[in-house]
């Protein structure tokens, strides 16, 4: 525990209850707007109960899956609050998803109905065999007509261990897995992450991720417990990213380090101004303190919150403004009311300044992968103390503060734009390229891009192309290199030192 | 078509266009690589280069969608600089 007198984060509070709470509390304010308009939270309310009694009609349950992949509009966030009340599963998918992945996900996540953009129902169908899929124009038609003559299903019975959303991030393996998300660990997540941030009714938050992403989907939820103004932003260009933030006098900028350096690099086209931003909160990956520092400049007044996390507990720790100075290399201390610390290869807790795995316990850790009990097993394991720890496979260390210190990780995990991945992901891909005998990906590091190297008859500009095919943007690498043979170490797998000197030799 | 300054900044940002492969003017720039942050990049380089300034209408993904709309865009500011 970090020992903040706060009043504590709920475990057993439901998805839906923050919204209708910020409804009773705010029913006339701004609860979400997107590129074409903005609802109250008594609109958006009155649009997830009309959701509710649309599954309901089309014979979704408790416990049934419900895909969309959807740009996140103001209709997947009365989407994803419906489908809460309804007692059934979101599974928001990207909108970069490829085929590839996708059939993959229908095929483990075995959803109920799916739901896409009109013009991908017969792409989707294609793939998604039996299961009804529906285009957003219609079924969104269907949801307001229910709205319009307040059809209000009978209130479904929803606890706070049933699941909410299953979260597909890519894991160690091949295929995307999914993380568990029930309702009680999502609220006690949102509100601990709350009580650090410290949202309030007048912050507008400029949100330029996708609700499909956890980072993108708790912002709804952490917009609704602080009875803030949500701004989706991520269909737009990003040439208007600046424009935009002023505009909706956003004073929340969730960021990532490539979008941080995309705002800076705008910036630097125009003088300073007031802004009404008040702070910029990152994650994904460490911020350089150049691209921290010109944040500031551009935006005066402004603060950068460091956090540190992922989707197997949402988050792990947020590193408050105040300690910036005193900590500066601290990814922050764990969130109020949880644990983490490193630990040694038998689970032990090591000492201040001790590198181990980091390990998180507390309400938030969520029960599993979907599916996936052996992957499951190895993450999530029992805490001595009673609940689950989770292994994060990040290495690192705490202070005598108890601050974490993020230092690695021990498998093939990285973050490339703020989006997790593995190499392996991306060699399946490129193995799945005709032409291609066989891959390997070298992950980014300070002075060297994302890159893969193949081996086989093809060119490495088609290759790219190839893996753009089937890999979300982010995931496909900068560089490609296709060698004669790929170097190996002496028990056989990838040298990736061996290829980073093959990148070096090249681009020199 | 274009001068050669322009292709020469704008190939670093298309890794999926072989350096012996032609650019054409139809050639789709998010087909050949082009994503979010080398849009901004290459924004913030064609203005430095060519000492232009993109108006705000001018600030959307059509603008940067082929290399032919781009070069057009791009030579309607020379003109007006120069004239």
């Amino acid at each position: 525990m970090n020992g903040q007198p706060t009043v504590p984060a709920r475990t057993d509070a439901r998805v839906h209850d923050l919204l209708d709470e910020a409804t009773a509390e705010r029913p006339d304010a701004w609860a979400v707007s997107d590129g074409t308009g903005r609802w109250t939270y008594r609109e958006l309310a009155a649009h997830s109960h009309a959701v509710d009694a649309w599954l309901r009609a089309a014979g979704v349950g408790h416990g049934d899956r419900v895909l969309v992949q959807l740009p996140s509009t103001r209709e997947l966030v009365a989407l994803l609050y419906g489908t809460a009340r309804r007692g059934a599963v979101l599974v928001p998918v990207n909108t970069g998803m490829k085929d590839y992945h996708l059939r993959a996900v229908v095929e483990n996540a075995e959803p109920a109905l799916i739901v896409v953009t009109d013009p991908a129902v017969e792409r989707i169908g294609a793939l998604a065999g039996e299961v009804p899929v529906r285009g957003l124009g219609p079924a969104w038609e269907e949801i307001t007509a229910l709205g319009g003559r307040e059809v209000r299903p009978p209130e479904a019975q929803v606890d706070a261990d049933d699941i909410a959303v299953l979260v597909y991030t890519s894991g160690s393996t091949a295929a995307p897995k999914a993380v568990i998300c029930p309702h009680g660990r999502m609220v006690f997540a949102t509100e601990a992450i709350g009580l650090e941030l410290g949202y309030r009714p007048d912050d507008v938050v400029f949100c330029r991720f996708p609700i499909s992403w956890d980072y993108g989907l708790y912002k709804v939820l952490l917009t609704a417990a602080g009875r803030s103004e949500l701004v989706l932003a991520d269909g737009e260009s990003d040439l208007v990213l600046l424009r935009r933030i002023r505009e909706t006098g956003a004073t929340i900028v969730p960021i990532v380090p490539s979008l941080a350096t995309m705002i800076c690099a705008l910036a630097a086209r125009e003088p300073a101004r007031e802004s009404r931003v008040r702070l910029f909160t990152n994650t994904g990956a460490a911020l350089p303190k150049s691209t921290a520092d010109a944040l500031r400049a551009a935006f005066p007044g402004a603060e950068v919150v460091v956090q540190f996390g992922q989707t197997e507990c949402k988050r792990v720790s947020v590193l408050p403004p105040a300690f910036q100075d005193a900590k500066p290399h601290s990814v922050g201390r764990p969130l109020p009311g949880t644990r983490a610390f490193a630990v040694d290869d038998e689970g032990r807790p090591l000492p201040p300044w001790q590198t181990g795995e980091i390990v998180v316990e507390g309400p938030h850790v969520m029960p599993g992968y979907w599916r996936a009990p052996e992957q499951t097993a190895r993450a999530f394991r029992p805490a001595p103390g009673g609940g689950l720890r989770l292994h994060t496979g990040d290495f690192g260390h705490v202070d005598e503060d108890g601050f974490l210190y993020y230092e690695g990780r021990r498998d093939d995990m990285f973050k490339h734009k703020g989006v997790r991945m593995s190499t392996t992901e991306i060699e399946a891909a490129a193995t799945d390229v005709p032409g291609v005998r066989a891959a390997a990906v070298l992950p980014p590091a300070e002075d060297r891009p994302l890159a893969v190297f193949a081996e086989g008859d093809i060119d490495p500009h088609t290759l790219l192309k190839e893996l753009s095919l089937r890999l979300e943007p982010a995931k496909v690498p900068a560089v490609s290199r296709v060698v004669d043979e790929l170097p190996l170490t002496p028990h056989g797998k990838h040298d990736r030192k061996a290829l980073a000197r093959l990148l070096e030799g090249a681009t020199a | 078509m274009w001068d050669d300054r322009f292709e020469q900044i704008l190939r670093p940002f298309l890794p999926f266009l072989p350096p012996q492969e032609e650019l054409t003017p139809e050639s789709d720039l998010k087909d050949l690589g082009l994503d979010s942050l080398g849009t901004v990049q290459l924004l913030g380089t064609l203005e430095e280069d060519y000492q232009v300034r993109f108006r705000d209408s001018a600030l959307t993904m059509d603008t940067f969608r082929t290399a032919g709309v781009l070069w057009d865009t791009l030579r309607g500011m020379l003109q007006s600089t120069a004239g």
